[in-house]
């Protein structure tokens, strides 16, 4: 089996704080794994996931994905486009277009006919349960259906990897199931996922999990 | 969903920002379309009143302010004709005065053997003649321009008060020239007599031989320099390009529209500066879902484009309409047609664009460049 993800000697710090925000994390996930990043607040969690997907720059180590090691921002934004799949505590969906249209975001650039866009966002609006939602604004949706939604966009260019933070944060316990429930189907199917959660159910649910304290990584199961 | 697509939604998003912006491109495009087209009206409308008469160079009085305020011999035009090169030499009197309600027009004094008659097209009636209008009480007979006439509805055979004497209208005329269109033409010695300047024109208008070479024409003005120091000889376009009250006229236009201009960048900048702002975490999910920097900014740049672009289209149909309100007012009718041509609407596009670019750049480029990461995780 190859690696989804290899990261070694992992370090960021930030300017205020007296020790790093990563310390020296090392981490190897097995492709089709569904891997629970726990730990406490300001540990970090976020910072760690973010340095896996190229999203903040960091003072030493490195980060394979996929077989891939990109150096250069642009290359980071093309891993990202094509591969991975980014999910967040809020929603972030831009109010001014339409759900579907929020989910075709991903596949301006690397989907070149505005059809096939369109089609695409449906069908993955349609796997996570939303095939009736695709013309109404987010601003109409409730706090699931809208992370629902965000989800739809991660996935739209079938990623092999998802990385969320916190995807349940912000929902109750039926939508999080919800959610949940998505991933580990999306799992099944094959696709890598990393979970940053505070939620023991959450973290139970997948197959395997590492904690986080003061920037140090290590494994619970 | 395309990038200009989200673009337009973005600015329909915030109609009442968006149309403030928008009224300050269209004001600053239509103010630069209007100032620079009645400048360039200007110049064209002094261009024509010497060209159609096919004078090649004018002959003033060395440091006079204007052509009319100059003061000639006509006696010199004699001597003039002798110059080598020259085919033709003629007095000119002109002045600005009141005929009628019409309260600026030009009225020329030309000997009756004179060419630059030729440059007049009769409508109605014949030039006027030594004589004409005694039996009717008059000084002296003048040729109407079309337009003049229509104005202070007078025809042939009508009296008219110029320089505060009846004269006796011979002739309409029209030309090229808007100016002569709304002047009157009469003989030298009329214009002399009821204007106290006998003996004396405004300018002498030299016409070349065709047949004269560029260098030929040189050494022609160059000897006309060197023989008569008292008097100022200048080719007609450059005279257009001195006339002090051109030369006011377009750094007046060049201010006015280069604050307008300035200020509407400054707009477009702070709408997008707002814009940029308030939609951190949309372009940082941009950033985040595998868009490379270019692609945000040229998204954010289309929004500048859409504001700047129908702005522009906008502001070049309003300054259009203004010049032509501004060159018919009662006040200015007669001397400026606006001149708005194919160079004038290309360079107000470009300048639209140019502040849609300018303003949106630096908010947009500042977008880009901010970190995702710190936007995304949230509070
Ligand atoms: N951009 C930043 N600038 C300064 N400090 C930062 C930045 N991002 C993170 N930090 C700090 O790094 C540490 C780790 O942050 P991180 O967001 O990774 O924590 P976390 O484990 O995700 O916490 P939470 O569970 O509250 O989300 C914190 O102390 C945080 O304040
Ligand atoms: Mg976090």
């Amino acid at each position: 089996m190859s690696l989804a993800i290899h990261a070694s000697g992992l370090v960021k710090r930030f300017a205020g704080m007296d020790h790093p925000a990563l310390d020296h994390v090392d981490l190897d996930m097995t492709e089709g794994e569904m891997l629970a990043i726990t730990g406490p607040s300001g540990s970090g969690k976020s910072t760690a996931l973010y340095a896996m997907a190229g999203l903040i720059t960091l003072d030493a180590g490195q980060v394979t994905l996929l077989g891939e090691a990109p150096k250069t921002r642009a290359a980071w934004a093309d891993v990202r486009a094509r591969r991975i799949g980014l999910v967040f505590q809020e929603d972030w969906l831009l109010p001014t277009l339409t759900a579907c249209q929020n989910v075709e975001l991903p596949m301006i650039g690397v989907e070149t006919s505005p059809t096939k866009r369109k089609e695409r966002a449906e069908a993955a609006l349609a796997s996570v349960g939303m095939a009736g939602h695709a013309g109404r604004a987010p601003a109409g949706l409730s706090g699931g259906e809208r992370q629902r939604v965000a989800l739809a966009r991660a996935l739209a260019n079938r990623p092999d990897l998802i990385l969320a933070d916190e995807p349940t944060g912000e929902l109750d316990r039926a939508n999080s199931d919800r959610v949940i429930g998505l991933l580990k189907d999306l799992n099944r199917a094959g696709t890598s996922i990393v979970i940053v959660t505070h939620d023991p159910h959450v973290a139970e649910a997948c197959s395997r999990e590492v904690r986080i304290t003061d920037g140090r990584l290590e494994a619970v199961r | 969903m395309t990038l200009s697509g989200i673009a337009f939604r973005n600015l329909a998003h915030r109609p009442w920002r968006t149309g403030l912006t928008f009224l300050g491109v269209v004001l600053a495009i239509a103010a630069y379309v209007a100032l620079v087209g009645l400048v360039r009206g200007i110049e064209g409308t002094l261009l024509a009143n010497f060209e159609t008469r096919g004078a090649d160079v004018i002959m003033t009085e060395a440091g006079a302010a204007d052509m009319l305020s100059s003061v000639v011999p006509v006696a010199v035009t004699d001597d003039v004709r002798r110059v080598e090169g020259v085919a033709e030499a003629s007095p000119e009197l002109g002045r600005m005065t009141t005929i009628g309600e019409v309260t600026t027009s030009f009225v020329y004094g030309w000997p009756p053997e004179g060419w630059s008659w030729e440059a007049l097209e009769l409508t109605e009636g014949r030039f006027p003649v030594a004589g004409d209008g005694a039996a009717e009480g008059a000084v002296g007979g003048v040729t109407l321009g079309v337009r003049l006439a229509e104005r202070i509805s007078a025809g042939p055979g009508d009296l008219v008060t110029i320089f505060s004497a009846p004269f006796i209208v011979t002739g309409l005329h029209t030309t090229d020239s808007v100016l002569n269109r709304n002047g009157a033409a009469m003989l030298l010695s009329d214009m002399q007599a009821q204007t106290y300047r006998d003996g004396f024109s405004t300018s002498i208008v030299v016409r070349f031989a065709d047949t004269l070479s560029s260098t030929e024409r040189d050494a022609a003005i160059a000897t006309l320099s060197s023989q008569f120091p008292g008097l100022a000889v200048d080719e007609t376009e450059a005279m257009v390009d001195d006339y002090v009250n051109v030369r006011i006229a377009r750094i007046l236009s060049w201010v006015v529209s280069t604050v307008a201009v300035v200020s509407a960048a400054l707009a477009v900048m702070n709408t997008m500066a707002m814009a940029v702002n308030e939609r951190r975490g949309e372009i940082a999910i941009m950033g985040a879902v595998g868009w490379p920097r270019g692609r945000i900014i040229r998204c954010l740049l289309l929004e500048g484009a859409w504001l700047t672009g129908a702005g522009s289209a906008i502001g070049i149909a309003l300054g259009v309409a203004a010049a032509w309100l501004v060159a018919r007012s009662p006040n200015v009718e007669g001397f400026v047609e606006p001149e708005i041509g194919v160079s004038l609407v290309c360079g107000a596009v470009a300048l639209g664009l140019g502040i849609g670019v300018v303003g949106t750049l630096v908010p947009a480029v500042r977008a880009a460049l901010q970190d995702p990461a710190s936007v995304l995780r949230g509070k």
